[in-house]
């Protein structure tokens, strides 16, 4: 189930499902944010959460952030008031490789306008 | 060799696209939506060509759709493979527009160059080498439509833009290049926008061979002309008013250099073309 919420200017998309990779799972919300206008960045409280099958050590990064890291666990939870633009991405990863990662992305409810690249009434 | 520096150039740009128009400002278009404005008034672009007809300018269309990286925009159908807000690099194609100076737009005009309505103009005379130093447009064989494709620059600044387009002919019709630099600068004046627009044209000999030249395989007695490189500077001043959302004064000036490398061609009359045009534009879309 998503769970919608409104804060300020923005919709935030919470719960998301948890997505899993071999004995890791996850779930980061909110997932995506709908700001009012393309150049408004999101401000949300961030939360993840994880848990696998065995004891692992973990990091994880927001953008290139390293923001926490967990040592022989289990389990997991981490959440921090945050901002960003754009496409930015959440990943959970061991000392040699990702194990799982997530785009949160902005949409805007303003339509993105693009630069006329062609002079007005050329056309003769 | 050249292909390989033009591919080593668009790849220097293959990052992607940028959302390039943050705000709703002036020369901005949504992403998705067509948009159409016709402009009802008085205007005409002279022609330069001996018996060429003006072209009336009474309804203006103004016709643009942009996705986010194609686009279409009167008459240049193009691909983005960059824009920011400063920048934008885009690969384009469009019909070149020298023919228009050819086309004739009332079909009963036929070879009347001098006023006598003979054939064969009076400097003309047997058994003489002279030629026919000023040629008309329907002595001459049919020019050519010709198809360019190239990249264009533009970079944009708070209220300036300048453009910078390469094109080369892709359907073998003339077998050259033109290109074009032009800079624009933007001042709000009673209560609308003016603006001015200098632009420096260059085509290559071979272009100005295809249109302007007069060749072997024309008519035996019509003046000979090869042509050359040619350099041709074009003023604009433009102002432009909204009156409501969808309606708005519309109006503007353009001045095009011939050098002489169009002039010394028997086919040209004139050392400009000149376009105007006053009216009222509605915005549908």
């Amino acid at each position: 189930m998503l769970g919608l919420l409104f804060a300020g200017n923005m919709l935030l998309v919470n719960a998301q499902p948890p997505e899993c990779r071999a004995e890791l799972c996850w779930s980061v919300s909110p997932a995506f944010c709908v700001s009012a206008t393309p150049e408004q960045s999101c401000e949300a409280q961030l939360r993840v959460s994880w848990n696998s099958s065995k004891v692992q050590d973990l990091c994880l990064y927001f953008a290139q952030q390293q923001m926490q890291c967990w040592q022989q666990a289990q389990q997991g939870q981490w959440q921090q008031l945050l901002s960003w633009s754009g496409k930015t991405e959440v990943r959970l990863q061991n000392d040699t490789q990702v194990l799982l990662h997530k785009e949160l992305i902005v949409l805007s409810r303003q339509p993105e306008k693009r630069r006329r690249l062609v002079a007005p009434w050329s056309v003769f | 060799m050249k292909s390989v520096v033009w591919l080593f150039i668009l790849c220097l740009f293959c990052s992607g696209s940028a959302l390039a128009c943050a705000t709703d400002k002036d020369g901005c278009t949504e992403s998705g939506q067509f948009q159409l404005s016709v402009a009802l008034g008085a205007g005409q672009r002279s022609n330069p060509l001996y018996d060429g007809d003006s072209f009336p300018m009474l309804i203006l269309p103004d016709f643009s759709y942009y996705a986010d990286s194609w686009f279409i925009d009167n008459g240049t159908i193009g691909y983005s493979l960059e824009q920011n807000d400063q920048f934008a690099v885009s690969l384009v194609t469009r019909l070149n527009s020298e023919k228009g100076y050819f086309q004739r737009w009332f079909a009963g005009n036929v070879i009347t160059l001098n006023s006598s309505g003979a054939l064969l103009p009076p400097e003309v005379e047997t058994g003489t080498e002279k030629f026919m130093s000023a040629v008309s447009i329907e002595h001459v064989k049919k020019r050519p439509t010709a198809l360019d494709a190239g990249v264009q620059f533009n970079w944009f600044g708070e209220q300036w833009q300048s453009r910078l387009n390469l094109w080369q002919d892709i359907n073998s019709k003339y077998n050259g290049q033109n290109a074009s630099l032009s800079w624009s600068r933007f001042w709000p004046l009673a209560g609308g926008q003016f603006d001015l627009s200098a632009t420096l044209f260059w085509k290559s000999a071979k272009l100005i061979d295809a249109y302007y030249g007069v060749g072997e395989d024309e008519l035996y007695y019509l003046e000979r002309y090869r042509g050359r490189d040619s350099w041709q500077p074009e003023l604009r001043l433009g102002w432009q008013k909204a009156l409501t959302p969808s309606w708005s004064v519309l109006t503007f000036y353009r001045y095009l250099h011939l050098d002489d490398a169009m002039t010394d061609s028997p086919l040209v009359q004139d050392d400009s073309v000149q376009t105007w045009f006053v009216g009222m534009s509605y915005r549908f879309y």
